[in-house]
């Protein structure tokens, strides 16, 4: 049976989505139906570095979306990246290692994305230096 | 209230059902089988396979008395499983003649009849396993139903929640005089809105993890927020309690004060040898993984999880099913798992 909350042409089986928001930049969209949950999270973009950081960073990851098994290799409009939980999952995973994942993916995707903010910005403050040191 | 047996099948256990004495069970491995185990010491050994169902089974219950099983499928049938003299199986097709899945069937208290989508009763003049629909068209799956002792039947919908009453044989009750088949004896709704998930006769245990009780002599509907997840099936044990159950693995025991429903305990945790710690007084695991990161400002471990990732609770999934009354024992309960556990408990002890 497909995940009702991705086909949406009965009514009757999706419940209202909810949205956890800290700010109108971090937000999850959560849509449940009688046989699939849709987890969606915009992640922090602050300035435009992040900006590009989080794209490419969300590009690489679902273009290996199989191996996640969860994640949906196309976003819900308005985020950067879905989960799709079926009842399937559910059947051949625990459902609090499932959590579990979510929450670490969140947790990693925003500690992965100001490390290699930090880390650019180091680059380009080396290459800075480099360039302007033959000025000196 | 106790885990009396606790059994682990290598597979999701989506319903099941134990005979009179306990002795064989009926399990649906998640497919489109129902595998009858017997009993051999604490192990179960394979006895037989009902092949018939084209889609994934999903609700078996064995009359007692008669010794009859039905079973109801995603392929919209019923079959009434009969016991022959050479000790196999026989399946008899019950048309429901309905066009969604048929989620969950139950025998009356008599067992002359079974409540699916539509009541069922056998046709002796013709052979034939004969459903009376509901006049009233339901336009959603009929996800629950349950027997009134004085057989009448109930249903919940998922869409607008109600419960159905269908009177069959007159009796004088709170449900009033003399009703006819086919009435609808109350609606009720979910205050919430959620779907209701599972009934008992008059209570109803809904999808967005609050139990109602509806008493129908006085119209007086009463809901009960529970703390954790959704539940998904409830039973009761005597007048004045309930066991719930659902995705939160652990099924929880109400109980009427005189005033008001409060939830008296919760199955399992006494069980020193199995849990040392004591529970998460939610059970929400990721809730209180985020309350302690926000509280202690440090990113914690998951409290309710132990170290090898393994829940301090009996059932590790979502409990699919509930059945009480085993062995003629109304506080003696059954649960099975999606994480293939089958577990016997004793509510009052």
């Amino acid at each position: 049976m497909c995940p009702k909350v991705e086909a949406g042409n009965t009514k009757e089986v999706l419940l209202n989505p909810l949205v956890v928001s800290r700010n109108e930049n971090e937000q999850v969209l959560i849509e449940s139906s009688i046989n699939s949950v849709r987890v969606s999270i915009k992640i922090k973009q602050a300035d435009d570095i992040e900006r590009i950081l989080a794209h490419q960073f969300t590009r690489f990851l679902m273009l290996r979306a199989e191996s996640f098994i969860i994640l949906r290799r196309v976003p819900i409009k308005g985020y950067d990246i879905s989960f799709l939980i079926t009842n399937f999952h559910t059947e051949q995973m625990y459902k609090h290692k499932l959590v579990d994942f979510i929450i670490e993916f969140m947790e990693e995707v925003d500690k992965e994305i100001s490390e290699m903010k930090l880390s650019l910005n180091a680059r380009a403050r080396i290459v800075a230096e480099t360039y302007l040191s033959q000025f000196v | 209230m106790s885990v009396i047996e606790e059994f682990t099948f290598p597979f999701c256990v989506t319903s099941h059902a134990f005979n009179k004495d306990k002795s064989q069970v009926a399990l649906c491995p998640n497919t489109n089988e129902v595998h009858i185990y017997g009993r051999n010491g604490t192990q179960w050994t394979q006895l037989h396979v009902l092949k018939e169902h084209d889609l994934l089974v999903t609700s078996i219950d064995w009359a007692p008395q008669t010794n009859r099983i039905v079973t109801c499928s995603q392929d919209k049938n019923a079959y009434v499983w009969t016991l022959d003299s050479a000790g196999m199986w026989k399946p008899t097709l019950v048309h429901l003649r309905i066009n969604r899945a048929a989620v969950q069937a139950r025998w009356s208290p008599q067992e002359n009849k079974f409540a699916c989508v539509a009541v069922c009763y056998f046709g002796s003049d013709n052979d034939w396993w004969v459903s009376k629909h509901i006049k009233k068209p339901i336009a959603s799956s009929v996800l629950s139903v349950a027997w009134h002792p004085k057989q009448r039947a109930a249903g919940a919908r998922v869409f607008s929640a109600f419960i159905k009453g269908v009177d069959q044989k007159p009796a004088p009750s709170a449900w009033g005089e003399r009703l006819p088949f086919n009435t609808l004896c109350g609606e009720f709704e979910a205050p919430a809105g959620g779907w209701v998930r599972s009934i008992g006769f008059s209570p109803d245990g809904d999808h967005d993890a609050s139990l109602t009780v509806a008493t129908p002599a006085t119209g007086e509907v009463v809901a009960v927020r529970s703390p954790g997840l959704p539940l998904t099936s409830l039973v009761w044990v005597d007048q004045s309690t309930i066991v719930v159950s659902g995705h939160d693995c652990v099924p929880l025991v109400y109980a009427f004060d005189g005033q008001a429903w409060r939830l008296a305990k919760r199955l399992g945790d006494d069980d020193k040898l199995r849990r040392s710690a004591a529970a998460s007084p939610t059970g929400n695991t990721a809730f209180n993984l985020f309350r302690q990161m926000d509280s202690r400002n440090q990113p914690a471990k998951n409290a309710a999880a132990a170290t090898d990732g393994s829940l301090k609770s009996v059932h590790q999934n979502t409990i699919t099913e509930m059945h009480t009354g085993l062995g003629g024992a109304a506080a003696e309960i059954s649960t099975s798992g999606l994480d293939g556990k089958l577990v016997l408990w004793n509510v009052q002890a």
